[in-house]
Parts: structure tokens; sequence; C-alpha cells
């Protein structure tokens, strides 16, 4: 059968009346609805304020969002550049998980972190440095 | 808040069409009645949105659709079995020979297993005799896209209902 014959052929048959006392009804929670006084929104003083073109705003923030990731990403490429790259911080899902095999001692704890102590600084006083010529 | 004489105007002059798209569209009679006094509701808080349209009963099938689309929305977490066999409520009217009946039977079946997306479409073709422009403009799409969902809508119509054809032949 072609769509155009079918089309032809189709019959539409009317659909259900709508039930007469509906209409009281409708009308009745309508207008009831109506005389309830509706609260003005919050964000009816802001758009006030601000100049009504969403478009333009939306423009800006974009610009915005663009400058940023620029900035953030030039941030990133300076501090990797030239310097020893760091291990990636785990991110909550994973430290979660982590603590959970710990926990249930699944896998072994990482090893303590050793911390250096601080190098004794080169640059001393000079009231000290006289006094180890005058010791040796 | 809108006049009584105006909602009453409105009422009877588009109601019933409101209603048969609500109906074709939700399959359920509850939710098409639950929608319909929204849309009152709404334009009896909101008189003044009816000012600068150009076709009543188009601006009200827009505002139908749209809260379609909400029901629908919120339906779908509920229950999934609604939309999918739509055969909730009877959508035709009776008719008072059999075939006819059986008729109107079969083809809101088939009309419940396309997509509502389609199915609005269809509807808004031939039971509102509305222009494809006129359809992309009351659903908000463009008219390629009413056009093209008519054409998908129309072709499983044709395919479901192709026995019943074939046997009235």
């Amino acid at each position: 059968m072609k769509t155009d014959d079918f089309e032809t052929s189709f019959r539409k048959p009317p659909f259900r009346s709508i039930p007469p006392e509906w209409r009281g009804e409708i009308l009745q929670a309508a207008q009831t609805a109506a005389e309830v006084p509706t609260p003005e929104p919050r964000q009816v003083w802001w758009r006030e304020l601000l100049w009504p073109c969403p478009k333009a705003w939306a423009a800006v923030a974009a610009a915005w969002v663009v400058i940023l990731g620029s900035l953030w990403i030039g941030g990133e490429k300076s501090e990797s550049s030239g310097m020893v790259a760091s291990a990636p911080q785990p991110n909550a899902p994973t430290i979660l998980a982590l603590s959970f095999q710990y926990r249930f001692n699944l896998i072994d704890p990482p090893p303590p972190a050793i911390i250096e102590p601080p190098k004794p600084s080169s640059m001393r006083p000079r009231s000290e440095r006289a006094q180890n010529i005058a010791v040796a | 808040m809108a006049l009584p004489t105006t909602l009453e105007r409105l009422y009877d002059a588009h109601a019933q069409a409101v209603f048969a798209f609500l109906l074709n569209l939700l399959r359920n009679e509850s939710d098409a009645r639950d929608v319909l006094q929204e849309l009152f509701v709404k334009i009896a808080r909101q008189p003044d949105c009816l000012r600068n349209a150009k076709d009543e009963r188009g601006f009200l099938l827009r505002m139908a659709h749209n809260l379609a689309i909400d029901a629908l929305r919120r339906r779908e977490t509920r229950d999934r079995n609604h939309e999918a066999y739509g055969q909730e409520s009877v959508v035709f009217a009776a008719s008072p020979t059999p075939d006819e009946q059986t008729y109107r039977e079969q083809l809101a079946a088939a009309l419940g297993e396309i997509p509502a997306e389609q199915r609005a479409v269809v509807h808004l073709k031939l039971w509102e005799g509305l222009t494809f422009e006129a359809i992309a403009e009351t659903l908000n799409i463009s008219t390629n896209t009413a056009a093209s969902r008519f054409r998908y809508g129309m072709d499983k119509l044709r395919d479901r209902l192709r026995p019943l054809y074939e046997e009235i032949k």
C-alpha cells in the first residue's frame, strides 16, 4: 500500500467528547486559583536590576570562562616545565576505596612518608662564623 | 486575573480540541483532565499571555503540549507501561457499527504504539488540519522535523493497519 493511498483513504474518527461536568469544575478551579495572589518570585528583583538581555550576559560569562580557562592552562604549563613531575593526587573515590582496602587488610598500607629534616642553612650569622674561625 | 467570560469563551471554543490532543498524547483520561485544568489555571493567572497570540487554538495547543510533555516525564518515572501499551483510556468515540468500532480500536492501539512526538505531529496534521509550518510553531520544532515525524508516524500506522485495510478492500 502506497503512503499516498493510505493517507487519502485514512479515516479520522472523532475523539471522545469532553465530559460536560468538567466545564464547571475546571473553570471553578481556574477561577479559584486566579483569586489566590501569586507571590512575586524572588528572581524578579535581580532581573529588573540587571540588563534584561540574557544572551549578552551569557556571552560575557562564556568570555570569562575562556579567559579563566586559558589562565589556568597557562599556569599548569609553567608549573610543570623544568620541574620533576609529581605523582597525581588521588581523587575522593580513590581515597575512599583505598581506605576501605586498608581497613580490611586487603592491601598493605602505604609506607610512612619519610620526612627529611631540613638541611641546615649554610648561611650562618656573621657572629657565629667569627666564633668558628676563632675555635678552629 | 482573567475575566470569567474570557475563560468560558476559551473553554467553549477550544477545550474539546485541546482535550482530544491531550487524550491522544497522554492516552489517559485522568492525566488529560489534570493537564487541561492546569492549562486553564495558568491562563486564569496570566491572562496577558494570550494578548499577543496570533492564533488562540495554536497557542493553547502549544501550552497543552508543553504541559503534556512534563506530565509524560513525571509518569515515566512512575510507570512506563502506560506509554508502552497506550490502552489506558478509550480514545475515540464509540461507533454504532461493529466494523467501524473495530477500526477505531485498532487505530487507537496503533497510535499508542508510535512515539509521543510523532503522535503529536500526526494528530495536529490529520485531526487539526495544521500545516507543517503551523505544527512546527506549535511544537517548537523545525518544519523539517515536523515533516519527518509525520512521515515516520504514518509509515508505522500504515504498517500496523495494513491487514485491516486489506481486509476492508
